[in-house]
């Protein structure tokens, strides 16, 4: 059985964000989140490797769950995911990478918050969780930018001459 | 099928044209206990093939990284077509897979993933220094995971050739699935490794390793070396000399790399080692050649006649840890050689054609901006020399290594700022990363300059950009920025 933890951060306007979790297609668990601010959930599944871990937000009308004053918005029913953690592998940072796919079909990158109704899918697709976690962890390196000498040099030199007598 | 007590593999990624040792040594301490053993360097199967995604294949099990996720079934096929082929060919009771560097886990949790879904029963070792990933002294932890994972059944933890024997007949022991290990007093008795299994025909560089000794001489302070290796043991010249000739009447290959911290640690030892080479060598038209790191020493501790001997033995390619041309600063570092130590040395080495690779250390925590200026001085003022200094060695900027002295002895007066290249020292607050960079690129471009072979200086660069991104963001240094294939460059990152 491997733990899984959530930490959201909640706005819990009209009655807070449904969620359901899955394993693939079966419900692991479905809640409401109804407490405004930090939020904690654990469960214990037998994930059985590689599949998708899926946080579905359900159930929010967008007409009337997000309250807005002069066109701003003031308050909300979504949360951000802050953490998730399986058992010893925690994703933080990470989270940010993930897609989450609107009931449109319209898929959202580079977002933790989760404010439409959809689907945020965490694909483990490696036999094992640490094959996996490292294989992501190593994955984020190569979005750096690229390497160009020339302006490393100018970065590293702002506005000093690199020319030296010795 | 060919039945063995154990296979022993040596795996992806090391970048070398060199047959690996272990294997061959590990075979050859096996099969003197009465165990069958076969080799297979899966590390050179990889350097030579002709896989159409090689370059793809060599950067991922190397780094564990590439700009195209989905590209990471083809390593993950890879693995999994080499697993069917050993297991096609090899029936063994265990797999014990040399683990040469961090740079081989990657493929070393895949191959064992794939084996052990071919065959549950057979036993899977890991061992070697590639074990631990952030300094030779730091934990067991990657090992102890793939075990929980159940993708080994054992782990060795640093040398191999007792520990194996022991789990094989016990299947327990010192360093077996726990960090108290024991370090062999004796190496001399260790029969010469096997290379039977390997095409040596087949490789690039037609050199053999050979190791003299374990351990240093020297504590420096940047080098956790000791920290591992409490004890400095060593062969006896005439040991290493009789493998040398015996290797190379076997196996037909006559220059040999030396693995040792250092060859020329205990002098006695060393001059036993040049004469018999010497005498050979006068003896022979298949004269042997050697190389490894060397420590510098004044005319007075090596003298001329010691320098005659080592160009008469074979000496070429010695690779000496210069660190720094202030005086100073390798005092600091414990170096124990003086400016006119080093220039003796330079003079002999230019006199008698023995060639060498400079390594340098630059940033350490006590230099100044006039320690750096004695760097610069330093190699303009052996230019003269620059027929014997094949290459310099610049590495990227010092790192304060978990177990050394620096990190153990100043820790007071050093911040690491969540880096091990990212420390600031109190007594020296200018030389911050950024500094350290600076003088890096002016060393870089200044020898090149001056007409020195730097090589990986383009590499160096690019890691260094690297860490500058990790380090100008805030994030935390870990171990899979330490980005290099190229062994030395390990060292020096």
């Amino acid at each position: 059985m491997i733990k899984i933890k959530f930490n959201f951060t909640v706005n819990n306007y009209n009655g807070g964000p449904k969620i359901r979790i899955y394993n693939n297609k079966d419900v692991l668990a479905e809640t409401t989140l109804s407490e405004k601010g930090q939020n904690n959930l654990a469960i214990e599944a037998d994930l059985k490797f590689p599949t998708k871990l899926i946080i579905e937000h359900y159930d929010k009308n967008m007409n009337i769950d997000t309250k807005l004053d002069d066109g701003g918005i003031v308050d909300d029913k979504g949360f951000t995911l802050e953490t998730i953690q399986f058992d010893q592998f925690k994703l933080h940072n990470e989270l940010y990478h993930f897609k989450f796919i609107k009931e449109d079909g319209e898929e959202i990158m580079n977002n933790n918050y989760i404010g439409y109704n959809g689907r945020y899918i965490i694909n483990i697709d490696s036999e094992n969780l640490s094959t996996w976690y490292y294989k992501l962890q190593k994955s984020f390196i190569n979005q750096l930018e690229n390497f160009d000498y020339k302006n490393f040099k100018k970065e590293i030199f702002q506005d000093e001459h690199c020319e030296i007598e010795y | 099928m060919i039945n063995c007590d154990v296979l022993i593999l040596a795996v992806p990624f090391t970048d070398t044209d060199k047959p690996l040792q272990a294997p061959a040594v590990l075979k050859a301490v096996v099969q003197k206990h009465n165990f069958t053993a076969c080799t297979y360097d899966l590390n050179y199967s990889l350097i030579k093939t002709h896989h159409e995604q090689a370059d793809f294949l060599k950067q991922y099990f190397a780094f564990g990284t590439t700009n195209d996720y989905d590209k990471i079934v083809i390593a993950e096929n890879f693995v999994q077509d080499t697993a069917k082929l050993l297991l096609n060919k090899y029936k063994p009771k265990f797999i014990a897979v040399s683990v040469f560097t961090y740079q081989c886990q990657t493929y070393s949790m895949l191959l064992a993933q794939n084996l052990k879904k071919i065959d549950p029963t057979i036993k899977i070792i890991f061992g070697g220094q590639g074990l631990t990933t952030q300094g030779i002294q730091s934990s067991d932890a990657w090992a102890e995971e793939c075990k929980q994972l159940g993708l080994i059944d054992h782990y060795i933890i640093s040398e191999g050739e007792e520990a194996l024997i022991n789990l094989l007949k016990e299947g327990k022991g010192k360093g077996i699935d726990n960090t108290d290990w024991e370090q062999k007093l004796d190496i001399d008795d260790n029969p010469y490794p096997d290379y039977g299994d390997y095409n040596l025909n087949e490789y690039d560089t037609k050199t053999l390793m050979i190791t003299g000794s374990r351990g240093c001489v020297r504590r420096c302070s940047f080098c956790d070396i000791h920290k591992h290796w409490k004890r400095y043991v060593f062969r006896s010249g005439q040991s290493l000399a009789d493998e040398m000739i015996h290797q190379s009447n076997k196996y037909k290959i006559y220059n040999f790399s030396f693995t040792d911290s250092l060859i020329n640690g205990s002098m006695k030892a060393y001059r036993d080692f040049i004469s018999v080479l010497s005498v050979y060598n006068a003896s022979t038209d298949k004269k042997l050649t050697w190389g490894g790191q060397f420590i510098v020493r004044g005319i007075s501790s090596m003298t001329e006649k010691d320098w005659l001997m080592t160009k008469q033995s074979g000496a070429k390619g010695l690779a000496v840890g210069v660190e720094s041309g202030s005086e100073a600063v390798r005092d600091h570092m414990k170096k124990q050689f003086s400016d006119q130590d080093l220039d003796e040395f330079m003079e002999q080495a230019n006199k008698n054609n023995v060639t060498l690779t400079f390594l340098m250390l630059l940033g350490y925590p006590t230099e100044s901006h006039e320690d750096f200026l004695q760097t610069l001085k330093m190699f303009k003022r052996y230019k003269k020399y620059q027929s014997v200094i094949e290459s310099v060695v610049l590495g990227t900027t010092l790192g304060i290594l978990p177990g050394t002295p620096l990190a153990e002895e100043m820790a007071e007066d050093i911040e690491m700022n969540d880096g091990e290249n990212f420390w600031t020292y109190k007594e020296n607050p200018d030389l911050d990363f950024r500094e350290r960079i600076k003088r890096r690129i002016i060393t870089g471009e200044e020898c090149v300059r001056m007409g020195y072979n730097v090589p990986g200086n383009h590499d160096n660069y690019k890691f260094l950009h690297y860490l500058w991104n990790v380090y100008k963001n805030k994030q935390k240094q870990t171990i899979v920025d330490l980005n290099t294939n190229d062994l030395q460059q390990q060292k020096y990152s």
